[in-house]
Order: C-alpha cells, then sequence, then structure tokens
C-alpha cells in the first residue's frame, strides 16, 4: 500500500474544494473526500495486519524514500508501524465527523473546508514521516489553517485566543527546532529517525537535547506549565476546531515525545523521567480540580483534556511497555472522546445558544440523541468500563504500577484519585445540562440532531466502543511499537 | 575580449538597457504606456541572460571576479529588479520620470553587481558607493512628499558618514598589509589589533547597509519617505546584493579573523533580530513596518553568514531568493493598495479580505513566508539559515533566534488579524490589479510556494561552490 | 461480602471465606435485584418514592408483595431462601476466624432483616391503600417477568452447591452445614421479623415512642449517620472551596497570567525603545560613532 495516498488524497479534496462552485459542492466534496480517507485508513490497516501476518517483522512497513535536499541529507522518508496506523485511523475519524459537524458552516464555506483539510493533511503526514524535518515540517503546516480557523470562525475572544495558541505552539516548535538541529549534527548530518535510532548519543548531550524536544513537543500536548493555550483556543475555536485541536493537533505532540524524544534519547528520558511525571501528575490532579470550577462546557472539556493527557504524560514517564502502550491508547482513546466531547457541546451551541451548564437543563427531553452521546462521552471520560476510556486508564495504571519504587507508586495513585474528581465534574456538568425540568421555555422547541450531527457522533461512538468492548486489536497494533522504545530504554 | 564579454556579461547588459533608456530620453522621448513594456521587457531579457555562458574568470588583473555562483547571486538581483519593474505598473506609468527612474534604479545596480564581483577594496569601494547614490536620488522620488526629500536627505548623510568610516578601515588595511587585493589579503593579514580595528570599521559599512543594529536608523525613515518600489528596491535587492558581498569578504578575505567575526557576528545577529522585532511590533504604517521587520530577517541571515563555509554561503543565497519573492510580494501589495486609495495603515487593511480576496492571500501569504511558517519557502529558509547557525552547536543562541521568530510571527499575525478577523465599515473597495501586477504576483505567490518544496534548488545553489 | 473476604485466608478449608463471598455475592444479586425491581414496581404504582405515601398494597399487587416478601425472607436469612446459606457460610468462615467479629456480623445481620421487613410491613400493610382512585395496579407482564424469575432465584439458589463451584484455589470446598450454626442468626432474623411486624404491621405510635426512647442514636441513624453531609461537605466544602477554586484562580491567575505577562512585557519593551528612532540625523551619527566605538573596545580590549 502506497502511504503517500494520504498525502495526496487530502491535497487533492482540498484543491476541490478550492474549485468548486457552489456551498453544496463545497461540502459533498469535502464529505466525499473524508470518507475516502477513512476507507484509506481502515485499508491500510488491514494491508498492516496482513503484512505482520505473512510475519513481516521489519519495524515500519510500505517504506518509501525520495530526495528532498541531497546537499543537507534531507529526504522525504514515509512508512507506518502500528502506531501510526491507529492515529491515522483517528485522525480520518475525526476528520470526517468534523466534516459533518461543519455542515451547517455559512460563513467563506469553501475556505473553512480547505483550512480544514490542509489540517488533516499536516496531521497524515507528520504521522507517516521517519524524517524528523519532514515530521517537523507538518507538525507547522497547521500553525495556519489554526490560526485561521479561530480568528474568523471563532467566538469569543477568538483574535486573542487564536494569537496566543499560535505563539504558543510556536514556542514548542522552536525549542523542537533546536533540539532537531541538534540531533542533526550530533548525528552526523542526520535527519532520518531510522537512522537517528542507529546512532549512539552520548548522555551528556542528551542531557541537554531531551527536554527541548520533549518540551517542544508536550506544548502541543498540554504539558503542564505549558498549557493556558488549551483552555483559550479550544474554547473559541469553532466545533470542528476544536475536535481537531483536541482530537488531532494534541496527538501530535504526545506522538512526537515518544517518537522522537523518548526514542531518539533514551537516556535523556530516563533522566527527566521523574521530571515528566511529576508534571504530568500535577496536571492530571490540577486540570481536574480546575476542571470542577468550569462552568463553561468547553472549557470543561478543554480544562478535562489537560488532565487525560496528563495520563499519557504519566504513562511515558513511567517508562514500561505497558505504560507506553497505555500512553498510547489514551492518546487514542481521548482523541475519540474529545472530538466526540466537543462535537456535543457544538451541537447544544448551535441549538441554544450557550455553553453554560447552569443556563441549560432538561435537554434530555428535547434532544434525546445528542443528550445520551453527551452522557456515553461522559461516561468515556470518567474510565466507565465497556468504553475506550477505562481500557486506556487501566493499562496506563497497569503499566505504572509496574515501577514498583515509592514515588512511581505515589504519583500512580495520585492519578488515579483523579477519576474521582473526573466523574464529579463529568456527572454534575451533564445531568445539569440533560437532566430535571426545562429551565428555559425556549428550549422546548428545540429539534435533535440532524443526520449529518447523528452520522458524525456515531463515528465516532463506533471507535469509542470498538476500543472499549475489544481492545484487542489496538493493543496488537500499539503494543510491539511500544515494546520497542521500551526495549530502547531498557538499553536491549 | 570574448572572455571580456562573456565575464561582464551581466554588467554589459545592464549597461546596454541603461544607454538605450537614456537615448530615449535624449532622443524624442516615449510614453510611459509605450516606454514600461519595453523596459520590462529588456528586464525580462536580462533576465534570461543571465542564465547563459556563466564561467568563472578573473578580469583586470584580479579586480573584477566571477563564477557561476556569483552569476546566480546577479541573477537573484535581476530577478527582483523585474519584478518591482512589474509590480510597480500602476504607480511607474503615472510617474513623470519614468526613463530616469529606471536609469537610476540600474545603475545602482551595476554597482551591486560589480560590487558582488570585485576583487579588490577599491573597486569594491568605488561599486558600493555607486550602488548608494543612485538609490539615495531615487529615495527622493516622490517629488510632492516633503518625507522623501527628508528620507534621502538623511540617507546621503548617513551613507556619507559610513562610508568616510569605510574609507578609513580601507586605508588602515592598506598601511597594515600594503594591499588591497582580495586574494591577497588573508596571506597578509598579521591578526595585529590595529587589523581587527580596521576590520571592525569597514564591517560598520557593511552593517550600515545591512541596517545591522545599532547602524539601522536610517532605515526606517527612508523606507518611509520613499516610493514603494524604491523601498522594495532598498529593501530587498540592495540587501541582497551587501549579503553577498559580505559573503565574500567574511569567508575569503577575512577568513584569519574568523573568530573575531564570528562573535560580532552572534552579537550583531542578537542585538538586530531583538530591536528590529521589538520596533516591528508596534508601527502603524505597513511601510515602516516591513522595514522594521526587514532589519530583523537581516539578523536572520547574519545567523546564517555566521556558519562560516559553503552551508553558510548556501544557506544565505537560498534565504534571499526566498525572501525576495517574500518581500516584494508583500511590497507588491502595499503599492496596488497605496496607489489606489493612499492608506498605507495597518487599520486601513481591516476587513480588507471581504473585498480584496486576492490581495489578502497573496498578503498572507507573503506574511507567512517571512514569519517563516511553513508550507511557505519562508519556513526552509529560516530553516537552513539555523542549520547554518547552528553548526557551532550554541543551542542558548540558536534558542534565542528562534523565540525571535516567534515575535515576529506576532506582529506579522496582527496584520494577518486585521485582513481576515476585525470587522469594518468601510474596508478598502474592490482594487482592480492590472495584469502585470497580477502576474508578478503569482510569480511571487509561486516562489513561496515551490521554492522551498524543490529541494533541488538548495542542492543546485550548494553545487555552484 | 467484603467482609467475608476480608476474613478468609487463601486456599483449602482457610479459604472458606473467599467462597462464601462469592455465593453471597451470587444470591445478594438475585434478592437485591429482586428488592430493587420490587420498589421500582411499587414506586411506578404509587408515583412516589417516599414510603409515607404507600401502604396497604398487599391487595392492590400481590404478584409484587409475594416475591418482595420472598426477597426480604431471603435477604433476613430465613431458611431455606438463598441468603440464609450463603450468609450462613459467610457468619461459619468469620466464627471460624475470629470470635468478635462474628459477634457484630451476627447482630447486623438481625438488624437487616429488621429494616427490610419494617420496608416490607410500610409498603403492602401498614396503612390501607389511600393513593389515586384510577390506580392501575401492578404493571404488565414485562414487569412482572423479571420480578418471578428472580424470585424463583431468591428461593432456590441457595442449593446450589457453590464450594464445588469456586474455591480460592480451585480445589473444590464442600459445603458445611451444621444445623446447630444455624439457630442463632436464624433465631435473631426471626426476632427482627416479629419486631418490625410489632411495630410497623398496622400504623401506629410505636415506631415514634421508640424514636423518642432512642433519641439521639435514632436521629443519627435517620440522617444515615450524617454520612451524606460528610461527603457533601468533603466535595462542596473542602474540594470546590479549598483545591478547585484556588487551582482555578492558579490558572487562570498566574500561570496564564505568566503568558501574557511575557507578551505585554515584550510591549512595554517596544514601546520604551520608541525614542531612540528620534528621526534627527544627528543623533543618528552619534549612535553610529558610539557604537563603533564600543565594538572596537570589545574587540581590541575586553575580548
Amino acid at each position: 500500500m502506497n502511504v503517500l495516498l494520504f498525502l495526496g488524497l487530502p491535497l487533492l479534496t482540498a484543491l476541490a474544494v478550492l474549485l468548486s462552485r457552489s456551498k453544496q459542492q463545497v461540502r459533498v466534496i469535502a464529505l466525499i473526500g473524508s470518507l475516502l480517507q477513512i476507507v484509506l485508513a481502515l485499508l491500510l490497516l488491514f494491508a498492516f495486519r496482513a503484512e505482520r501476518a505473512g510475519n513481516n517483522t521489519a519495524q515500519f512497513l510500505f517504506e518509501q524514500q525520495y530526495p528532498l535536499i541531497q546537499s543537507l541529507n534531507i529526504h522525504f522518508h514515509f512508512g507506518v508501524d502500528g502506531i501510526s496506523v491507529s492515529m491515522i485511523l483517528l485522525t480520518a475519524l475525526v476528520v470526517v465527523a468534523g466534516v459533518l459537524v461543519s455542515w451547517n458552516v455559512e460563513k467563506m464555506t469553501k475556505e473553512f473546508y480547505f483550512l480544514l483539510l490542509l489540517l488533516a493533511l499536516g496531521a497524515y503526514g507528520f504521522f507517516i514521516s521517519l524524517n524528523l524535518f519532514i515530521l517537523f515540517f507538518f507538525l507547522e503546516i497547521s500553525v495556519i489553517p489554526k490560526y485561521l480557523l479561530i480568528g474568523i470562525w471563532g467566538s469569543g475572544k477568538k483574535e486573542y485566543c487564536a494569537n496566543k495558541l499560535v505563539l504558543m505552539l510556536m514556542f514548542g516548535s522552536a525549542l523542537i527546532l533546536v533540539g532537531m538541529l541538534g540531533l542533526y549534527f550530533i548525528g552526523g548530518h542526520e535527519f532520518d529517525l531510522v537512522n537517528l535510532s542507529q546512532i549512539i548519543i552520548e548522555p551528556a548531550r542528551q542531557t541537554i537535547l531531551f527536554p527541548l524536544l520533549f518540551v517542544g513537543f508536550g506544548v502541543f500536548t498540554a504539558l503542564f506549565p505549558l498549557h493556558t493555550w488549551v483552555p483559550d483556543g479550544h474554547s473559541s475555536a469553532p466545533t470542528a476546531g476544536s475536535m481537531f485541536l483536541a482530537g488531532i493537533s494534541m496527538k501530535l505532540g504526545g506522538y512526537g515525545c515518544l517518537r522522537v524524544a523518548i526514542y531518539l534519547l533514551p537516556e535523556g528520558a530516563k533522566q527527566y523521567a521523574d521530571i515528566i511525571i511529576l508534571l504530568s501528575s500535577i496536571a492530571i490532579l490540577y486540570g481536574a480540580f480546575v476542571t470542577m470550577m468550569q462552568r463553561d462546557l468547553k472549557y470543561i472539556n478543554a480544562y478535562s483534556s489537560i488532565s487525560h493527557v496528563g495520563f499519557s504524560l504519566l504513562a511515558m514517564g513511567m517508562l514500561t511497555q505497558t505504560a507506553i502502550t497505555g500512553a498510547l491508547m489514551q492518546m487514542i482513546s481521548h482523541g475519540l472522546m474529545t472530538a466526540l466531547f466537543f462535537a456535543v457541546i457544538g451541537m447544544i451551541y448551535d441549538r441554544t445558544h450557550t455553553r453554560m451548564v447552569d443556563e441549560m437543563g432538561g435537554l434530555m427531553k428535547v434532544m434525546p440523541f445528542i443528550t445520551t452521546v453527551l452522557f456515553i462521552v461522559g461516561l468515556c471520560s470518567l474510565g466507565l468500563p465497556g468504553l475506550s476510556g477505562f481500557v486506556a486508564e487501566m493499562t496506563v495504571f497497569v503499566g505504572s504500577w509496574q515501577n514498583d519504587d515509592l514515588f512511581h507508586r505515589i504519583a500512580t495513585i495520585a492519578a488515579a484519585m483523579s477519576i474521582v474528581v473526573t466523574a464529579v465534574y463529568i456527572l454534575r456538568a451533564v445531568t445539569r445540562t440533560a437532566m430535571g425540568p426545562i429551565t428555559n421555555s425556549d428550549f422546548a422547541e428545540l429539534k435533535d440532531a440532524h443526520w449529518n450531527e447523528k452520522w458524525a457522533a456515531i463515528i465516532l461512538l463506533a471507535g469509542i466502543i470498538s476500543i472499549g468492548i475489544a481492545p484487542g486489536w489496538l493493543n496488537d497494533l500499539l503494543a510491539p511499537g511500544a515494546e520497542i522504545i521500551s526495549n530502547r530504554i531498557a538499553g536491549k | 575580449m570574448n572572455e571580456l564579454l562573456l565575464l561582464m556579461k551581466s554588467e554589459l547588459v545592464i549597461t546596454v538597457i541603461i544607454f538605450g533608456l537614456l537615448f530615449i530620453k535624449v532622443g524624442k522621448g516615449m510614453s510611459n504606456d509605450r516606454l514600461l513594456p519595453i523596459i520590462q521587457l529588456s528586464l525580462l531579457a536580462n533576465l534570461i541572460i543571465g542564465f547563459f555562458f556563466n564561467t568563472e574568470g578573473n578580469l583586470f588583473g584580479d579586480m573584477f571576479y566571477t563564477s557561476p555562483l556569483i552569476a546566480f547571486e546577479k541573477n537573484i538581483l535581476n530577478l527582483g529588479v523585474y519584478l518591482i519593474a512589474l509590480l510597480n505598473t500602476d504607480w511607474l506609468k503615472k510617474t513623470a520620470n519614468l526613463a530616469e527612474f529606471f536609469l537610476l534604479m540600474l545603475s545602482a545596480l551595476l554597482g551591486m553587481f560589480c560590487l558582488i564581483s570585485s576583487g579588490n577594496l577599491l573597486i569594491f569601494y568605488l561599486a558600493l558607493e555607486l550602488a548608494t547614490i543612485p538609490i539615495a536620488a531615487l529615495a527622493n522620488f516622490d517629488l510632492d512628499k516633503k518625507s522623501s526629500s527628508e528620507g534621502a536627505m538623511k540617507m546621503i548623510l548617513s551613507s556619507a558618514f559610513s562610508s568616510g568610516i569605510l574609507l578609513f578601515g580601507i586605508s588602515l588595511i592598506y598601511g597594515v598589509t600594503g594591499t588591497i587585493s582580495f586574494n591577497e589579503l588573508p596571506l597578509l593579514a598579521d591578526g595585529s589589533t590595529l587589523y581587527t580595528l580596521a576590520f571592525i570599521f569597514l564591517f560598520s559599512a557593511f552593517a550600515f547597509k545591512l541596517s545591522i543594529v545599532p547602524f539601522h536608523f536610517w532605515t526606517a525613515d527612508v523606507y518611509e519617505g520613499s516610493p514603494i518600489a524604491v523601498t522594495s528596491f532598498l529593501s530587498v535587492i540592495s540587501k541582497g546584493a551587501i549579503a553577498f558581498i559580505l559573503l565574500t569578504v567574511l569567508y575569503k578575505v577575512f577568513l584569519p579573523l574568523q573568530q573575531v567575526w564570528y562573535l560580532l557576528l552572534m552579537i550583531l545577529a542578537a542585538a538586530t533580530m531583538l530591536v528590529g522585532n521589538l520596533f516591528a511590533m508596534r508601527q502603524q504604517n505597513m511601510k515602516r513596518f516591513l522595514a522594521f521587520s526587514s532589519i530583523a530577517q537581516v539578523g536572520f541571515i547574519l545567523v546564517g553568514v555566521s556558519n562560516g563555509t559553503e552551508m553558510g554561503i548556501s544557506s544565505v543565497i537560498y534565504f534571499v531568493l526566498i525572501y525576495l519573492f517574500s518581500n516584494l510580494a508583500a511590497f507588491g501589495v502595499i503599492a496596488v493598495i497605496s496607489e489606489n486609495t493612499h492608506k498605507e495603515n495597518i487599520n486601513d487593511y481591516k476587513g480588507l479580505y471581504q473585498t480584496n480576496p486576492f490581495l489578502s492571500w497573496i498578503l498572507a501569504l507573503a506574511l507567512f513566508s517571512l514569519a517563516g511558517v511553513p508550507p511557505t519557502a519562508g519556513f526552509f529558509g529560516k530553516l537552513f539559515l539555523l542549520t547554518a547557525g547552528g553548526a557551532k552547536a550554541n543551542f542558548g543562541f540558536m534558542i534565542f533566534a528562534t523565540l525571535n521568530m516567534i515575535v515576529s510571527l506576532y506582529y506579522y499575525l496582527r496584520v494577518t488579524r486585521a485582513i481576515f478577523m476585525d470587522k469594518n465599515e468601510k474596508p478598502i473597495a474592490t482594487i482592480k490589479t492590472s495584469a502585470p501586477v497580477k502576474l508578478a504576483m503569482i510569480i511571487c505567490a509561486a516562489g513561496i510556494v515551490l521554492v522551498g518544496l524543490m529541494g533541488w534548488i538548495f542542492d543546485y545553489i550548494q553545487t555552484l561552490h | 461480602m467484603m467482609f467475608a473476604l476480608g476474613v478468609s485466608k487463601y486456599g483449602g478449608e482457610e479459604g472458606l471465606g473467599y467462597t462464601a463471598s462469592l455465593f453471597h455475592l451470587f444470591t445478594h444479586a438475585l434478592f437485591k435485584a429482586l428488592l430493587f425491581l420490587g420498589a421500582g414496581a411499587v414506586i411506578h404504582a404509587v408515583h412516589s418514592n417516599e414510603m409515607k405515601d404507600m401502604g396497604g398494597l398487599r391487595t392492590k399487587m400481590p404478584i409484587t408483595h409475594l416475591t418482595f416478601l420472598i426477597a426480604c425472607l431471603a435477604i433476613a436469612g430465613v431458611p431455606p431462601f438463598a441468603g440464609f446459606f450463603s450468609k450462613e457460610e459467610i457468619l461459619l468462615a468469620a466464627y471460624q476466624h475470629n470470635q468478635p467479629i462474628y459477634w457484630i456480623a451476627l447482630l447486623t445481620s438481625g438488624l437487616t432483616a429488621f429494616y427490610m421487613f419494617r420496608l416490607y410491613f410500610n409498603i403492602f400493610w401498614s396503612k390501607p391503600f389511600q393513593g389515586h382512585k384510577e390506580h392501575h395496579g401492578e404493571g404488565g407482564f414485562v414487569m412482572m417477568l423479571p420480578l418471578i424469575l428472580l424470585a424463583i432465584g431468591a428461593a432456590f439458589a441457595g442449593f446450589i452447591p457453590f464450594g464445588t463451584l469456586v474455591s480460592s484455589d480451585g480445589k473444590e470446598l464442600a459445603s458445611h452445614f451444621h444445623l446447630s450454626f444455624s439457630i442463632a442468626p436464624v433465631a435473631l432474623g426471626l426476632i427482627g421479623i416479629f419486631v418490625a411486624m410489632y411495630l410497623y404491621k398496622t400504623e401506629n405510635n410505636q415506631p415514634n415512642r421508640l424514636a423518642t426512647s432512642l433519641g439521639g442514636l435514632y436521629k443519627a441513624a435517620y440522617h444515615k449517620f450524617y454520612m451524606d453531609e460528610v461527603y457533601l461537605f468533603v466535595t462542596k466544602k473542602l474540594l470546590f472551596n479549598l483545591i478547585g477554586k484556588p487551582a482555578a484562580w492558579f490558572d487562570k491567575t498566574i500561570v496564564d497570567g505568566m503568558v501574557n505577562l511575557t507578551g505585554a512585557g515584550t510591549q512595554v519593551v517596544s514601546e520604551s525603545i520608541k525614542k531612540w528612532q528620534s528621526g534627527k540625523v544627528q543623533a543618528y551619527a552619534i549612535y553610529f560613532l558610539t557604537s563603533l566605538i564600543l565594538l572596537t573596545v570589545l574587540f581590541i580590549y575586553i575580548w
């Protein structure tokens, strides 16, 4: 299978969107394009499993290499392992859901979908790149779309939030850039991930490079205390924008932390593991408590994202294979879950024109579908078994518990405690929104989800539930990749 | 004779055009509508000729040196001048002294060509003056604007001051080594204090011309006062030419002083990026804004220059090429808007996207490229400069440079925000852009989008060494 | 259940608690579910959760009444219902393990019988039915079927030889049944039932008198020993005010403030260096010369 299709398809769709005449055409083209992305992602999944079943044990499959700048030894190098395959699946699901929920965007529809597809392109490119330079390029490609999406189609203090988001993410990029160039020179003019992983970098160098890369990618994934772009950015973005930001963008950071920082600099990872654990434990608890005080549904989800993403950072700090698998699972689960959460919040906001929990009530009676989805997402967020959140968090905790010293134990327990707080805020928010009498008489006439919204929810729910009920397939994808990373940390 | 024709090809073609213009002017003259296309075509021809018959060689006993690399640098400048001629079509058609404008501009270009090719300090100095004085005259071209004359006056005075110090430096160098030839100087450098002093004096002239902080003060006033065509010439062509010769001078002539100039470049690059950015942050006038942002860009160029090897040369040339596309596109949009509405303030650009989507996209693309955001070529340009500058693994400095990229992104975003997001009761009315302008903008946009992704361009530059 | 697990040890005879706990888990599931469903059926009928709105329902809803009774008997540990067997094993496990704990357990099981039957009598006996006129009686077949199925389970599940199916070490564990041992719990259960019957079978003021005589204990129990208040206090007062609020404030003010401060600081610096660009060309020349001298000093004297 040719992984370049993942670049070609979104690009073609984006161009087709640009050339189309009417708004309806734009929507249909974007939808067809994104549906094809899902098909492609599933095909990739099957092809990948078939290869693995056929005992193809290469670390990366479907590799391709083309020179970009030979004199600097920069190549387009693409390929996927189980981790990237699952990330691509996640992206495809979120993209199509994002396209569906944006069906009613009337303001500059063409530009909106164009930017959305550009974001998708960046994410796909990032996940299939095996060259740091190209990886960074695709990471950065999403900056303009993010900025414009929030700034033009957003709500609230959108300009301020767009600025803040972009500048903070650029700060992360700046650190990544320096770290990346450091690797380039230390590794003998090499940007290639695979080649760099063969090189042993002296620990003293890793001490310098690791924080640059980890914190850099960490900014993208809301590493405490560099997380403040998350609540502002997410809450002012349009629905699809929030879905992309939380569902995909934050995962780029997590993937980078793991694939670049930890994998290439295992010694550095060991040196800084305790700090990562400390920061992410703080983020988990702190995020949960701050969420508890929020009244705005989007802020609730944004802050809870900080807490949830903290789990995957925590697991990375734990450095065991199970924990790393858990970190990846949490990334995927959280991606689906928050994307759906934001989608539902968007649906509610479109109808009630408020996101304040206190101003709602009894929505279950007028929009049963939407509120049911809200309930499921809420339950997934607080880790109800049968949904993806439980699988991921459980794996994280099991993996974390494998470190048997006091520090790791305390961190694990502290993180696990946050689930109680999560339950408090999720249940409060969800019940206040959905249950009880209808507080506002205007709400009595509201309509339930339209077809596009229903399908968006169903597609994401399918992901959440299929992971929740049968986590085996995901584990099969992620665990080998996690094993390679943990083996490298263990020095095997 | 044949060798002379071949090696001085670029200079000769320019001279021919200059004389052609003179004849037309002295003769019965020609209306702007007829003359401008002729000029544009001849500049295009000049650009095309520049790509052929490029060889390496010396003339006049080492006074003049050229190589495929230098020819490529000259081509970049040719391209820039051609684009300026296209982008400012509207303004040029209206100007009273079209022939004089190009006479002066091409003379300056000729000076720059000689500057890049100069093989000793004498030619270097002469060419530098030739490249400066016509620009001062050009800066004064908006005859009915007081700020134009004021800018020109400031430029000529400051530049005379700088030239004085340059000459002092040159004479000291001659005093220490007894030679002014670029080839002999590195062999005769004795590392004495006086030689270092002379070098710093000489370098200050570069710093002045490149608007390196703290030698940059003339820049903003001149940029703001001059017609936009001149501003863009100053900020792109002139800066590019000086950066090219700076590479030659540092890498070839003052190689023995590498330790001195490495540190010097680091200090000045840091200051230039920082101060340029801080000033650019709060500018309201688009021209002043771009003036200060171009100062910050020069700071970045210095990061690449500090490399000291072929990588440094390639990355600087590559960056200048990209910077040329980006900055000219930005200036082109500003020129069109200013010509049609006389509005030059950022606040006037609010809601531009509603009325002028094409211009908005071009400007946004240009600004993102200047900010170094992918997928634009500016990203690659900045990245290679950093790659060149990071070769010594000085992480602190690298982080400082990248943080400056964020500050610069902040103010570039200010403009895009005005264009796309801010609401405006009375946005700039829809402007009809003429065909040549559109063509030039599309060329620039294509350059911005494609030069980065076409990696072979960088490889090509690398092969020219 | 948890209790039984606590007194268990691993393996063999000592593992009785383990088996017992699972056994009880199993039977408990049956009769507790039955109780809830029964309660649901009742609530459905009278449209109220409050016990004071109920009473005398035994004629109105016979099937519910019967199944509810079975469940109550089972939970009270009256033979031969399911709860009897499983509770027996737990108590036995406790007896073997720790005598005082056994006594506590025993007492608790008596209390269980009392409160379950208080519920039962209050709902189905007590005062005559006084609900809506157009009372729709019991729910349909769909509601009754699960009640009946669960009632069968609650009645007979105790005869399953659970020890042969589940044990702590996988080996079979024979069920012990000592008639003499069962006397005490059964008797206590029956006492509980009769006390409840005496107090609640018909509406009277006995319970109130008892309540006053028990005083504070009754009040504390009525308020569930203030457990809810403690929880509320912990979540509302402690978590929200002491942790949540400061954390939210910290995030908005300090963390976010740092980010904004960086931006604002840059702006301030930018503003403060504005005056350098004076527009006077003589000043520019002076800057030029000063910088040149500084650089010269730096490179020639300092470096």
